[in-house]
């Protein structure tokens, strides 16, 4: 099984989309310990409006992984432009030069609810549509700042890390289904303080006055 | 406070059309594209209210500010904006504050600006039901999020068709 997995943050290190499609990658692999010869790959969405790099993982893959966070309640511009490039050229592509992935999707977001994701996967599952590609499901990540803060399984991650566990299973399953929605073993009001302080610690790291985070241009 | 913000991405052969509008509105063309957006924090944390990169697209935070409607027009793609329009928007969230706050039990961000603009979302292309929902939802949860007073959305099948009305 050839598996594609393309990592639509705009950030190039530390982000918590790169993070799970890791986290899944080890898992995939782990459940693969008997070698049916499984090949996975991971790239970024350039977001130059063109499907390179990501085309290759596209076209010659039997599951696709998309991992993206929200921004502005709806996809990150950069990935975006990749999604354009590949539609584009699936358009222009004849259907014997490609296969037609499954497709799994992983979107966080900065709020702790899961929920608000809905509205950005239902654009990934037009775009699939449009694409010709198959659904399988969306694992739908609140509070997505946090998912690095503890192994995935413990603490703070124990339903993120069981739910990435059950998707490297039904990956090779080829499971399709509605979305699994996943937030943090951690209450609200307390993700909203530290998330707080955490604005605050990083006005002071870059020499400002909390209050000056405030401030009107 | 009566000045509109108008955040349009047409084809160079229709920019005549909109440029030609008078100074009563602040006219901001997504096309050619902005940067992307990097995720670095940086109109929160270093340069509050300002993206850090260099470009004409650092001003439309000051400019929803000061005006009482944005006006967005934007081909429709999977019942969402262009990548061009969601360049801007996503490099404008210098507008609202990193803090947040509770709306109708979700959790969104608190307002840099307390300007409950008119959000009037227009939509042109090719689109199906499904996407005409999802781009309905997606602008309504874009006004909540930018502390918007009202919002609209609306469709059509042309760029042309779409400025005819607006203009």
């Amino acid at each position: 099984m050839k598996i594609g997995m393309i990592c639509g943050s705009p950030r190039l290190k530390d982000s918590t989309s790169m993070y799970l499609l890791r986290a899944l990658k080890e898992k995939l692999e782990k459940n693969n310990e008997d070698g049916t010869g499984t090949e996975i790959r991971i790239c970024h969405a350039s977001g130059q409006n063109t499907a390179e790099p990501a085309g290759k993982e596209v076209y010659d893959s039997d599951v696709l992984i998309l991992a993206f966070p929200l921004y502005v309640d709806s996809i990150p511009s950069n990935l975006l432009g990749t999604m354009h490039g590949i539609l584009n050229e699936i358009r222009n592509k004849e259907s014997a030069e490609r296969r037609k992935p499954k497709v799994y999707l992983i979107v966080n977001n900065g709020f702790y609810d899961a929920v608000q994701n809905s509205i950005a996967i239902d654009q990934l599952w037009s775009w699939c549509g449009k694409c010709g590609f198959e659904k399988g499901y969306a694992l739908a990540v609140g509070a997505g700042e946090m998912a690095q803060m503890s192994p995935l399984g413990h603490g703070p991650s124990v339903n993120l890390g069981n739910a990435v566990n059950r998707l490297a299973e039904d990956i090779y399953k080829g499971t399709t289904g509605e979305t699994v929605y996943v937030e943090p073993n951690f209450p609200r009001f307390l993700y909203k303080m530290a998330a707080h302080s955490g604005w605050r610690m990083g006005a002071k790291k870059n020499g400002l006055k909390a209050a000056e985070l405030r401030r009107r241009i | 406070m009566p000045k509109q913000l108008f955040i349009y991405d047409v084809d160079d052969s229709l920019q005549d059309m909109f440029t030609q509008r008078g100074n009563d509105m602040l006219l901001f063309s997504a096309s050619p594209a902005v940067k992307n957006c990097l995720g670095c924090f940086g109109c929160w944390l270093k340069t509050p209210g300002q993206c850090v990169i260099p470009d004409r697209c650092q001003v439309i935070p000051s400019y929803i500010a000061q005006c009482s409607e944005v006006i967005i027009l934007s081909p429709i793609f999977c019942g969402g904006y262009s990548q061009k329009v969601k360049a801007v928007l996503d490099r404008s969230i210098g507008y609202i504050l990193p803090y947040f706050r509770i709306v109708n039990k979700e959790m969104h961000h608190q307002m840099r600006y307390e300007n409950p603009f008119r959000l009037s979302v227009h939509f042109y292309g090719e689109y199906d039901e499904k996407e005409r929902e999802t781009a309905r939802r997606l602008v309504k949860a874009n006004a909540v999020n930018l502390g918007a007073g009202d919002y609209s959305v609306d469709f059509y099948d042309t760029a042309e068709d779409a400025g005819r009305t607006l203009l």
